[in-house]
């Protein structure tokens, strides 16, 4: 998340919201402007004051709004964590944010809840770092595509072989990566040659995944343009009659 | 001094009284010829683009080039495949500069704009510098795509004929490949990818010619040998070739021929093969199932090639580049739900056989590129005989009836000449059992 540019740092702004779960603090950075897309982040309730800002930094820097906040604590069923990130997610729809204009992120901890938004909701993508439930846990059927960054130790690799198998049949894309010589704080960046490259590429890869997924806010011109289109019975140019 | 001849130059002898068939090497070399081929054939027939089972996810996307073209090969968010031109209808950068991979939206690096898989272009930076009434363009398309049974063909002539009506009696070729798989076919993933020195017409020529297979191949039969297969040369003679209307051509092998090159198979291997035909004869029935136990190579025109043999499936593409330079990609056509272990035996003859590196293809790629090279000479030795098989009642395989079949289509788009159809008695019947429709399938154009 290193920039050759400096940037004024942004001050997220802090507030609580409550989820059907209980009353959570959460940490927002609002952009002005046209920004690309909405990124929500999940992380630890200590991750609020310590890894998110930098983060949510960082998500700016590539136009993305952000709201970050811990979805739930210990005890709580997956249908109870999809209900939270619901929750969460009317905080962006509050801000005109479409589904589909929002990826979900999630460290540690509430990766686990990132794959649960994947397989519950249509977003524009879903990103787990290092999550931890992930792969000894059911895995949903995704319906947003999906990344897991995972450090090598610690990583049994054969249960890394059965959920890349068991998403293979997904609807939905997903990739799975894992860092050689990692370990499970990868992304936090590492003085060694091998940590530093895994906090390096995984950082590339969110951006990525998150880029070539999330549908971009039209911009006002954009959005004059799609209404002066005439409906179409399918909104696919022509192409071959034999599909 | 004497003044070159103006004489226009001849390209195809068909002399049927003699009979002989010959093509002017001059064409190999030409590049006006090139320049011919790539506005009358590769501008206004059907190209094969790639197989839908290369893209198996919403977003999934492979980037190919076709006549010339560089094209985005993509399954849409709602699961249609499109093709687009690797154009920014901006200033001109290339969308897409991955060969493969998933993506919903493909962002041009010159100037940022960015495109969905459906071609739309969703967002323009700062793009109140154009207005409100810009007219916003999306990803340019060839005007014609369609598919057969998992073929995706484009067409840059608006006014092509109907695919079904182009593929013509090859649609029984593809149907014989395609009805091997309950499910359905399925692309491997990877490619073999390579480039011949040669003209590009010498791969079509070399990819259903079975005269040449004893003596260019004979260090491959040599291991297939030594591995302990006993090879049964009279079943190198049952074979027939045939034409398929359009410039398509097949030589086709006769009944358990398709596994007659590879490496034998494990008994368990064989076993399973043998239960996967068995189970499809009460599908199809036994006279299509035996056809399809055949070996057959297929080229469909004008650079799409099929092969069924070496107990494999590879489709071959064959890209012009120059006169005397071509790029050839292969992928391998696979039943997806066969076993792991028949899996790995066909994926080894496959191999073998085929790859760019394996014990047949390489000799392939010698031949031609020595041909190429003698063509400098094609002044003092202007002609090449593709005459074999002209006087047999009904040409086999190692015949060259699939080539003349080509070559004469090739004449009339290249130089207007149109030239009869060999008269041939027709086939046996081992070479035209029909398919029965015995159980419920999903198979459609």
């Amino acid at each position: 998340m290193e920039s050759d540019v400096s940037l004024p740092r942004i001050e997220p702004l802090r507030s609580t919201r409550d989820l059907p779960t209980g009353t959570v603090e959460v940490a927002e950075i609002r952009l002005s402007g046209l920004p690309r897309g909405a990124v929500l982040v999940l992380c630890s309730a200590a991750g609020l004051d310590t890894h998110a800002p930098e983060l949510m930094n960082a998500l700016a820097e590539h136009g993305y709004e952000t709201l970050a906040a811990a979805p739930g604590g210990p005890g709580l069923t997956e249908p109870e964590l999809v209900a939270a990130i619901d929750g969460l997610l009317v905080v962006l729809t509050e801000r005109g944010w479409q589904r589909e204009q929002v990826g979900v992120i999630g460290y540690g901890e509430a990766g686990r809840a990132a794959l649960l938004a994947a397989g519950a909701m249509r977003l524009g993508a879903a990103v787990s770092v290092s999550p931890s439930g992930v792969l000894d846990g059911p895995v949903p059927t995704l319906r947003t595509p999906w990344l897991g960054l995972f450090g090598e130790l610690g990583t049994p690799p054969e249960a890394v072989a059965t959920l890349r198998r068991l998403l293979a049949d997904a609807p939905e894309f997903s990739r799975l990566v894992v860092y050689p010589g990692a370990d499970a704080d990868f992304f936090r960046g590492a003085a060694d040659a091998l940590g530093h490259a895994a906090s390096f590429d995984s950082w590339q890869r969110v951006v990525e995944w998150l880029n070539v997924r999330v549908v971009p806010r039209p911009s006002p011109y954009a959005e004059l343009w799609a209404s002066r289109q005439e409906p179409k019975p399918s909104d696919h140019p022509r192409q071959g009659s034999a599909r | 001094m004497t003044q070159p001849s103006s004489r226009p130059v001849r390209y195809i002898d068909d002399d049927r009284d003699l009979p002989r068939f010959r093509v002017n090497r001059a064409a190999m070399v030409d590049p006006d010829v090139f320049a011919r081929e790539q506005e009358r054939i590769f501008d206004k027939v059907w190209l094969y683009v790639g197989h839908e089972t290369e893209l198996t996810k919403p977003n999934d996307f492979k980037t190919r080039t076709v006549a010339g073209r560089p094209l985005i090969f993509a399954r849409d968010r709602r699961g249609v495949v499109q093709v687009w031109v690797n154009s920014c209808p901006h200033r001109g950068a290339m969308i897409c500069r991955e060969p493969a991979g998933n993506a919903r939206f493909m962002t041009c690096f010159y100037h940022g704009w960015s495109f969905d898989t459906s071609g739309r272009l969703v967002s323009v930076p700062g793009d109140t510098a154009y207005g409100p009434d810009f007219v916003r363009p999306g990803l340019a398309a060839p005007p014609q795509v369609d598919s057969y049974r998992g073929f995706v063909f484009v067409s840059f002539n608006p006014d092509v004929e109907p695919l079904a009506d182009y593929l013509a009696e090859a649609t029984e070729f593809i149907d014989l490949v395609c009805d091997q798989s309950e499910s359905g076919m399925q692309v491997l993933e990877g490619t073999h990818e390579y480039s011949v020195k040669a003209n590009w017409k010498l791969l079509v020529e070399n990819s259903y010619d079975g005269y040449h297979a004893v003596s260019t191949h004979q260090r491959y039969f040599e291991m297939v040998m030594a591995s302990g297969a006993e090879l049964d040369a009279t079943a190198l003679g049952d074979s027939i070739g045939v034409a398929l209307g359009n410039g398509h051509a097949a030589s086709v092998g006769g009944p358990n021929t398709g596994g007659m090159f590879g490496r034998p198979l494990s008994a368990a291997a064989q076993a399973e093969r043998q239960g996967r035909f068995e189970s499809l004869r009460g599908r199809h029935g036994a006279a299509w199932v035996d056809r399809m136990t055949g070996a057959r190579n297929l080229v469909i025109f004008p650079n799409l090639v099929i092969i069924d043999l070496v107990m494999g499936v590879v489709i071959r593409k064959i890209d012009p580049v120059r006169p005397d330079y071509m790029e050839v990609t292969a992928w391998e056509l696979v039943p997806p739900e066969e076993g792991a272990e028949l899996r790995k035996q066909r994926l080894d003859n496959f191999l073998t056989f085929w790859g760019p590196g394996g014990l047949a293809s390489p000799d392939d790629v010698e031949a031609l590129e020595t041909c190429q090279r003698s063509f400098a000479a094609h002044r003092e030795l202007p002609w090449s005989d593709v005459s074999r098989g002209m006087v047999s009642a009904v040409p086999l395989g190692s015949d060259e009836l699939q080539m003349r079949t080509w070559w004469r289509r090739w004449n009339e788009l290249v130089n207007d000449e149109v030239l009869p159809p060999e008269p041939h008695d027709p086939p046996g019947d081992r070479f035209r059992g029909e398919r029965l429709e015995l159980q419920d399938q999903g198979t459609s154009v």
